[in-house]
């Protein structure tokens, strides 16, 4: 058969216009699609295996703070926990001679490997002497905190108040058997 | 099927003009598209090729000539040939004696000349059966092989090739023009004289068993007295007979089946035509346009337009562009010669095509398999990685976990006695005011309720409490008389420090 050269252009287009459709349906749009997805899981594992390094990183760094933590100050049980604020307040109250006229285990809450514990601690005294309680609560290493406080006057025009305090410690969970095991994990 | 053709410049040179035609060339068709004749302009000449290249390539421009492929015929004069019958041997051993013989046979020293040679033989009964024009190799009845070697001055093709690359053409071959015409010319007749009648020269062509034999020229001077010219063919014409019956054993009507006559010159073709007929004894054929050759198509209506070109220069042209010319070993191509060590073209067309269908086929298959592949693997490394790391990492995150817990827990401490502090600055000690109740909750949300004399010292402490930037949101809950006392009860927000505070 002879064609016109016309006739040769427009069949050589033709056929270059269908392999390239048919190399981009066959080849071309299932191999982008193959790598999008492909690059998509790279930067996926890229991304775990940088926050896994992140994460064993910080563990290194702070395992020697956090052993110093739970050598020094927290509790491992619930009776632990309870056995040293009670003794530390009446440390604190007697060092800033300040009367407590009640202390009381109030709540537990949970947290994943810890729980808290919050006590309502009741008593009186000046106000120097509240404030000196409270700075010896603050700066104290053990894991005491006050989450709230109330003070009311007792007396008009004296110096004589009463003070009301939420105070929480923490301790380990039964869970985690022992000091060694926390640092370990 | 699609016909594939090309385009093809053939120049027949000579001294002083180049003979140029364009033809799309196919496998078997060949269609003149253009023809011209370039004549030196003085001073140009071959001695200055850039020059001359230059012009040409102007010249070629100006009558629209496109072709890039070159194939140069020389004219006879150039050339140094000769005949030689060899012992039979193989084809290496044949050449080895070949150029032994050639480089012996001319006068001229071997560097400096170009060799070509083709087999003269006459065709053996089984060729003559087959129809077997050209069976290189193949031996000659008479127990040897006959072989028509020729010799070109390197000097000539420097000079051509000079001239060609500064018209930016490429010479793909370069032979004699009166052997392309010999051979392309009535191949059916295998003995015959071809005679090429030119104003300055005369060419004689013996084609035995199909094949050129002998080419002798010489020069003559014929358009200028037509009686002169007359005696002078006459003279050469009783020398030609006399060496061709000496060659044939004097059995020239025997041998001799025509004489082809090709007029280039001013003389009427009848009128030559009668002379030499005369003069050899033998049918005389005028050639006024070259026949086609076996499966050859040849278009008709190829023409010489435009062009004032004779018909022996017309029919030279045609033979040099002729369908199969350039592959035909049956004559001669300086370029590439039997002598030369044979240049092994690697890259033919059907190479080139495998080579760019494997490259694209790489390039589409192979290049993205390659790359999937190195994906994969690196994938399959990370994937790998992450597994190992997962234990170490699960811990990792357990342990975080616990100890962000302590630090977040810690860090929200309430510093009660910094907003006693605060607290204690901002309440004006010269007015009289009394505080009855101080709440302070986790967040920092301070709530105080007091009495004072009047209002003027409490809202002198709420405008202490807005002075200060560390308490935010500072609003009354309820500020009531009650006798000669008024309470009220105040809430605000005690915020973190800040750089810009602490510079304060």
């Amino acid at each position: 058969m002879i064609l016109s050269k016309r006739e040769k252009y427009i069949a050589l287009t033709a056929l270059a216009a269908i392999l390239l459709v048919s190399a981009d349906r066959l080849i071309l749009t299932p191999w982008l699609e193959h790598r999008r997805l492909a690059q998509q899981e790279q930067e996926t594992m890229l991304d775990l295996l940088e926050r896994g390094r992140l994460l064993i990183s910080r563990r290194r760094q702070f395992s020697e703070n956090w052993g110093e933590v739970l050598g020094s100050s927290l509790p491992e049980s619930q009776g632990q926990a309870e056995s040293q604020i009670l003794h530390a307040l009446r440390n604190w109250a007697q060092e800033a001679t300040m009367p407590l006229t009640s202390i009381r285990p109030e709540r537990l809450v949970e947290h994943e490997d810890m729980r808290e514990l919050v006590f309502l601690v009741v008593g009186g005294g000046s106000m120097e002497k509240i404030a000196k309680f409270i700075w010896l609560l603050e700066s104290s290493n053990l894991p005491v905190r006050v989450t709230e406080m109330q003070m009311t006057a007792r007396t008009d025009g004296h110096d004589d108040l009463t003070v009301q305090l939420k105070i929480s410690t923490l301790f380990m969970a039964g869970t985690v058997r022992n000091k060694q095991d926390a640092i370990a994990r | 099927m699609l016909k594939k053709t090309r385009k093809i410049l053939g120049l027949a040179v000579e001294d002083r003009s180049i003979l140029a035609a364009e033809a799309n060339v196919g496998i078997d068709s060949m269609e003149i598209m253009r023809a011209a004749e370039f004549r030196f302009p003085e001073p140009i000449s071959w001695d200055t090729p850039e020059k001359l290249g230059t012009a040409f390539a102007a010249f070629l421009r100006q009558h629209g000539f496109a072709a890039h492929a070159v194939r140069i015929g020389l004219p006879a004069k150039w050339l140094l040939v000769k005949e030689k019958t060899f012992p039979e041997a193989d084809t290496p051993t044949l050449a080895g004696m070949i150029r032994l013989a050639i480089e012996q046979s001319f006068a001229i020293e071997p560097e400096k000349l170009l060799f070509d040679y083709f087999l003269a033989h006459p065709p053996t009964l089984a060729d003559t059966a087959n129809g077997n024009r050209s069976q290189p190799g193949a031996v000659a009845q008479h127990g040897g092989i006959r072989v028509f070697m020729a010799a070109l001055l390197r000097d000539r093709k420097e000079v051509i090739m000079r001239v060609a690359q500064a018209a930016g053409r490429q010479v793909k071959s370069m032979t004699a023009t009166a052997l392309s015409l010999a051979d392309t010319l009535e191949p059916a007749v295998n003995h015959c004289l071809i005679l090429l009648v030119r104003p300055e020269r005369m060419e004689l062509i013996w084609r035995d068993h199909g094949r050129v034999r002998k080419l002798h020229h010489w020069p003559v001077n014929i358009d200028q007295a037509s009686d002169d010219a007359s005696r002078k063919v006459g003279q050469w014409q009783k020398e030609m007979v006399n060496q061709i019956k000496i060659a044939l054993a004097d059995r020239v009507e025997e041998w001799l089946d025509r004489l082809f006559l090709c007029n280039g010159t001013r003389l009427g073709d009848e009128e030559l035509r009668l002379m030499a007929e005369k003069a050899f004894g033998m049918p005389v054929a005028l050639v006024d346009r070259l026949a086609p050759a076996e499966a050859a198509e040849i278009d008709p209506s190829s023409q010489f337009e435009g062009a004032k070109i004779d018909g022996l220069r017309k029919n030279e042209l045609l033979a040099l562009l002729h369908p199969g010319s350039k592959d035909s070993r049956a004559s001669l191509d300086f370029l590439h010669s039997r002598l030369e060590p044979r240049r092994q073209n690697y890259w033919t067309q059907s190479r080139v095509r495998l080579a760019a269908g494997l490259a694209a086929l790489f390039l589409m298959v192979a290049v993205p398999l390659t790359i999937w592949m190195m994906e994969q693997g690196r994938l399959a490394k990370l994937r790998e990685q992450v597994a190992m790391q997962a234990e170490l990492r699960q811990e990792a995150e357990v342990f975080w976990q616990r100890y962000s817990m302590w630090l977040d827990w810690t860090e929200k401490r309430p510093r009660l006695l910094e907003a006693l502090r605060e607290l204690s600055l901002a309440i004006p000690t010269e007015q009289p005011i009394w505080l009855s109740r101080l709440a302070i909750g986790e967040n920092m949300q301070i709530t105080l309720a007091g009495k004072s004399d009047g209002e003027a010292a409490i809202l002198e402490t709420l405008d202490r409490l807005r002075r200060n930037p560390r308490f935010q949101q500072v609003k009354t809950l309820y500020l009531r008389e009650a006798g000669a006392e008024t309470t009220f009860s105040i809430a605000f927000l005690l915020v973190e420090r800040t750089k810009g505070i602490a510079d304060e």
